[in-house]
This record gives structure tokens, C-alpha cells and sequence, in this order.
């Protein structure tokens, strides 16, 4: 599976990860993994190893934030690129700072599958 | 004897033997020296007392040339400030009763008078009128500053008045703060909760669109109106959003103008399409606006989208800016006239109502000029929409200094 980008989507809203993982899959580029739970982000990975991270904000137990500290903490996972896809901010304002929201790249959901595969392409170049 | 203190006596009455034992007592004095002048009936003693210094009348009322009242009422009118002694009989003490009711100091009794009687009632009868006299006078002084106090007062008072306007304008100003934070709050957590489900909707949406046949007209219909469904949902809350982060200003001065061309540029296409042309009214060198330089292009660009939706078959947009002078001070006024449909007098009162609209089928919100009156009361500012005489509508926007 030479060039199959691995994506991993950390994410409670079950539906949401299940149909990103669908259609970006269906593309034959990405193999997406899926987790709803924050603390287990780590853990999963550390085991899929991805080539990029796409990581909701709002979620019980552990926020987004949080989740990220974690990573940039662990020397394996520091220099995954992640980027955060959350309905906390608005399409208009994640695109008012072409995609970074106070230093951080920002995706806002409902965001479209042509979005997220532009997003995927800016950070894994 | 020097220190004695001297008291003119004007005694009138026509009884010599009284007179000049009335004189007698007073001659014996110990602590006063009594300067008596007599007259036996009132014409001459009143002629004398108009012309002459006198501190006390002891007058019987019983004269030949004049009897009863009367008498106290001529002395008194003639010398209005002089204490005033009535002598009396046994038989007419009633009437000296009424007579010091009207201002008489006192009354006494001939057959009971003596020495002491006589002195004292004389001496209280001055004393008791000089404090009266004092009494008068600082009533009046009192009157007096009472009046300046209540000038004073209600100076104040109307001062006190127009801070407590003040207050209740401010105090509005909070509660409306209040309720904006209120909204607010439920708009970014109502907002997180719709975009969630929506995101998977339309995810859902773009992974059927690749499993259907998009070819056939009814099934790419469908897919269009889903799409259609999802963005207005999206837009309703954005626009509810817009509401929450409106307190979060970046303040700095704007030259008004270039804030007007910036919307201008931005809307240019629109008007275009509606065959809508500008006209444009620049103050010259008017002073900066301390404002939110995108907000307020939001609230010129929200306007003249509303001028153009008025004009469907086209027609003018004309802006003027300026300085006006306003009831609370001087301000930059924007006017934005059209000569659109205007708005009906029943909706006048609702235009700023959040999810007003008269546009459901072009799918307004509704939410642009509450949006727009949210951010000009940030900003210290109002807004006013009117229909004008001739058609249309205008809108003044005011940025006070
Ligand atoms: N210039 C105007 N001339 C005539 N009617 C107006 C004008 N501006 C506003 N209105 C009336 O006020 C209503 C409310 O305006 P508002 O901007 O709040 O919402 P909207 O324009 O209907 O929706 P949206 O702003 O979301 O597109 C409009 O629907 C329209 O009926
Ligand atoms: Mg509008």
C-alpha cells in the first residue's frame, strides 16, 4: 500500500468518524483510523503509527488540548502533524486565519471531504 | 443717673387724674428715665406720634374725639412698629382682650393699676416688641435663604434627575449586556450541538452521493435539496454565533469613508446583478470612528444587501457620511437611502427582531439587522431605519466622538 497516507481521527461522535473513515478510504489514498475515546489517543497511536491526526475538541473525560499535550510529550508521536476538527468555531473564522485559530491549524465542522483531502495535502506535502 | 436707659412715652388719655398718676409711677422709675408726652384725645397725640420719636403709646381707647377700636386701629396704622399699652376700665376689658388679639402688647386695668404693674408691662411691652421685631425679621432672612436653598435644591434635584436617567440608560445598557452574554452562551453551546449532528449528515450525504446514480434528475435533486438544508442550518447558526462573539471588539479609529468603500467593494457584484448603481455623499475630512473595522463593514455590507433585496428590479443606493450633532453630542452619520420597496408601518417596529424576515423564500434568517443593532450598541452607536417620502428606506447609522 505504498503511498496510502494513514490518517487517524480522534473523535466521541462515533457516525462522525465512521463516515469520514468512509469516504476518505473510498479515495484509495487513506487508511483511516478511528478513535472516540481521548485518553486512548495515545495508545492508538503509538500503534498505527498515522501520518496525521485529525482531533475533535469538545469531548468527555479528556479535551482536545489535552490530547495534544499528550502527543507533543511523546518523542514517537511529537512531529505527527495534528489538526483540529471541532464545531466550537465557525467555517468563516477557521478560514479568516487560513486555517490556524490562535496558532493552531483548524479545520470547523460540517466540513466536506474535499476539505478535509486539501487539508490532508497542505500538511503532508 | 447717665446710664438709665430713656423711653418716650406717648400716653393718651383724656382722665387728667389718671394721666398724671400714670406719669407719677413712671417718674419713679428706678432703672428707666420715662419721657411722657401726653394728649387727652387721639387727632393731636396721633399728629404728634406721626412726626415725633416715641418707643411705646399708652393709650385709654375712650376719647372724646374717638372711642373704642377705632382708636387702636389709628394709632396703630400710624405708627405700625411701636408697642402699643392699652388702658382699660373695669367694664370695657374685653375689648382690650380683642385689642391685644389684634397686635396690642398688652392692656391694664386703671382701677388696678399700680407702679410695678405699670413698669413691667411698659418694659415687657418694648422688650416683648423688639423681639418680636428680631422674630419678623429673621423670618424673613429665614424665607429668604429658604428660597435660595430650594433654588438650590432644585438644581440639584434636577441634576439628580439626569444622573438617574443616566443610570437607568447605562442600567439598560447592562441588562441588554446581560442578555447578549445569555444568548450568547446558549448560541455557542446550541451552535456545538447542531454543527456535531450536521457534520455527520453531510459526511453521510457526500458517501451516498457516491453509492447513487447522480445522473438521474431526481435523485441529484434530492441530493441538492439535502445540500441546501445543510448549509441554510449552518448559516442560522453561524448567524446565532455572530451574536455570542460580538462583545470580543478590536476598537481602533477608521476613517468611516474607507470603511463605506471597503462594503461597497464587497457587495459590488450583487449590485451589479441587481442593476443597482451608487451614489456616493463623503464628508470631507471627518473625524475617526473608534471602531471594529470588520463588524462594521458586517453591519455596511448586512444594510446594503437588505437596500439591494429592496430594489429587485433595480434602482439607487445613495451613502452620505458627515458630522451631525446629536442630542447626547456630535457624531459621524451614515446614511444609507434606497429607493426600494420601503417597509410596510406594521413591520416597522419588527425589522430588528432576531428571525424577522419577509424574505423565508429566498431563505433570509432574519438575523441581519439584529446582528447589525448588537454591534452598533457595542459600539456606543445607534441605528435607525426609516421609509423616506419619495419611496424606499434609509438607514443612519450614528458613531458618536
Ligand atoms: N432597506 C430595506 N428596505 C425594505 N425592507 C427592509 C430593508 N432592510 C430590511 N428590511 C426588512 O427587514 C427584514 C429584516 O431584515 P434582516 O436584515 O434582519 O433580515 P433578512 O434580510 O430578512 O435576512 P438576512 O439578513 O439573514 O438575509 C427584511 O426581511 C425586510 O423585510
Ligand atoms: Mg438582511
Amino acid at each position: 500500500m505504498a503511498g496510502v497516507k494513514k490518517i487517524l481521527i480522534v473523535d466521541d461522535e462515533v457516525d462522525f468518524g465512521k463516515m469520514v473513515k468512509l469516504n476518505l478510504e473510498r479515495t484509495g489514498e487513506y487508511q483511516v483510523m478511528q478513535e472516540t475515546k481521548g485518553r486512548n489517543a495515545v495508545e492508538t497511536a503509538k500503534a498505527f503509527m498515522p501520518d496525521m491526526i485529525f482531533l475533535d475538541v469538545v469531548m468527555p473525560e479528556i479535551d482536545g488540548g489535552d490530547v495534544l499535550a499528550k502527543l507533543k510529550d511523546n518523542a514517537a508521536l511529537k512531529d505527527i502533524p495534528v489538526v483540529f476538527l471541532t464545531a466550537i468555531i465557525t467555517d468563516k473564522e477557521a478560514s479568516a486565519g487560513d486555517g490556524i485559530v490562535a496558532g493552531r491549524p483548524f479545520l470547523a465542522k460540517p466540513v466536506t471531504t474535499a476539505k478535509l483531502i486539501d487539508c490532508i495535502k497542505k500538511y503532508l506535502k | 443717673m447717665a446710664d438709665k436707659q430713656l423711653i418716650k412715652v406717648l400716653l393718651v388719655e383724656d382722665n387728667p387724674e389718671i394721666a398724671r398718676l400714670i406719669r407719677d409711677m413712671l417718674r419713679r422709675s428706678p432703672t428707666c428715665t420715662f419721657e411722657v408726652t401726653h394728649h387727652a384725645a387721639l387727632k393731636p397725640a396721633l399728629e404728634y406720634a406721626a412726626s415725633n420719636p416715641i418707643d411705646i403709646v399708652v393709650a385709654d381707647l375712650t376719647l372724646p374725639d374717638s372711642e373704642g377700636f377705632p382708636t387702636f386701629f389709628s394709632i396703630r396704622s400710624t405708627v405700625p412698629n411701636v408697642p402699643i399699652i392699652i388702658l382699660t376700665g373695669i367694664d370695657d376689658e374685653e375689648m382690650a382682650v380683642q385689642a391685644v388679639r389684634e397686635g396690642a402688647q398688652d392692656y391694664l386695668v386703671k382701677s388696678q393699676i399700680d407702679m410695678h404693674i405699670l413698669l413691667r408691662a411698659v418694659q415687657y411691652a418694648i422688650e416683648r416688641h423688639r423681639i418680636e421685631a428680631a422674630l419678623r425679621r429673621a423670618t424673613v432672612e429665614l424665607e429668604e435663604r429658604v428660597n435660595e436653598r430650594t433654588a438650590e435644591l432644585s438644581l440639584a434635584n434636577k441634576e439628580l434627575e439626569r444622573e438617574i436617567e443616566e443610570r437607568i440608560q447605562a442600567q439598560t445598557q447592562l441588562v441588554q449586556a446581560a442578555k447578549m452574554e445569555v444568548i450568547g452562551r446558549l448560541a455557542s453551546g446550541v451552535a456545538h450541538e447542531v454543527r456535531n449532528p450536521l457534520a455527520i449528515i453531510l459526511q453521510a450525504k457526500e458517501y451516498l452521493e457516491g453509492l447513487v446514480d447522480t445522473k438521474n434528475e431526481e435523485v441529484s435533486s434530492t441530493l441538492q435539496s439535502m445540500t441546501r438544508a445543510l448549509t441554510r442550518a449552518d448559516t442560522i447558526i453561524n448567524g446565532l454565533l455572530d451574536f455570542s462573539r460580538i462583545s470580543q471588539l478590536e476598537i481602533k479609529p477608521h476613517s468611516v469613508n474607507e470603511l463605506v468603500e471597503n462594503s461597497l467593494m464587497l457587495v459590488k457584484h450583487q449590485c451589479d446583478r441587481a442593476h443597482v448603481t451608487v451614489e456616493k455623499k463623503f464628508g470631507e475630512s471627518l473625524p475617526p470612528v473608534k471602531a471594529d473595522k470588520v463588524k462594521i463593514e458586517q453591519v455596511l455590507v448586512n444594510l446594503l444587501i437588505n437596500a439591494i433585496d429592496a430594489m429587485p428590479d433595480g434602482g439607487v443606493i445613495r451613502i452620505e457620511t458627515s458630522v451631525s450633532d446629536t442630542v447626547s453630542g456630535k457624531a459621524v452619520c451614515v446614511e444609507i437611502h434606497d429607493s426600494g420597496s420601503g417597509i410596510p408601518q406594521e413591520n416597522l417596529a419588527k425589522v430588528f427582531d432576531p428571525f424577522f424576515t419577509t424574505k423565508r423564500v429566498k431563505h433570509g434568517t432574519g438575523l441581519g439587522l439584529s446582528i447589525v443593532k448588537s454591534i452598533m450598541e457595542m459600539h456606543h452607536g445607534s441605528i435607525d431605519i426609516r421609509n423616506r417620502t419619495e419611496g424606499g428606506a434609509t438607514v443612519t447609522l450614528l458613531f458618536p466622538l
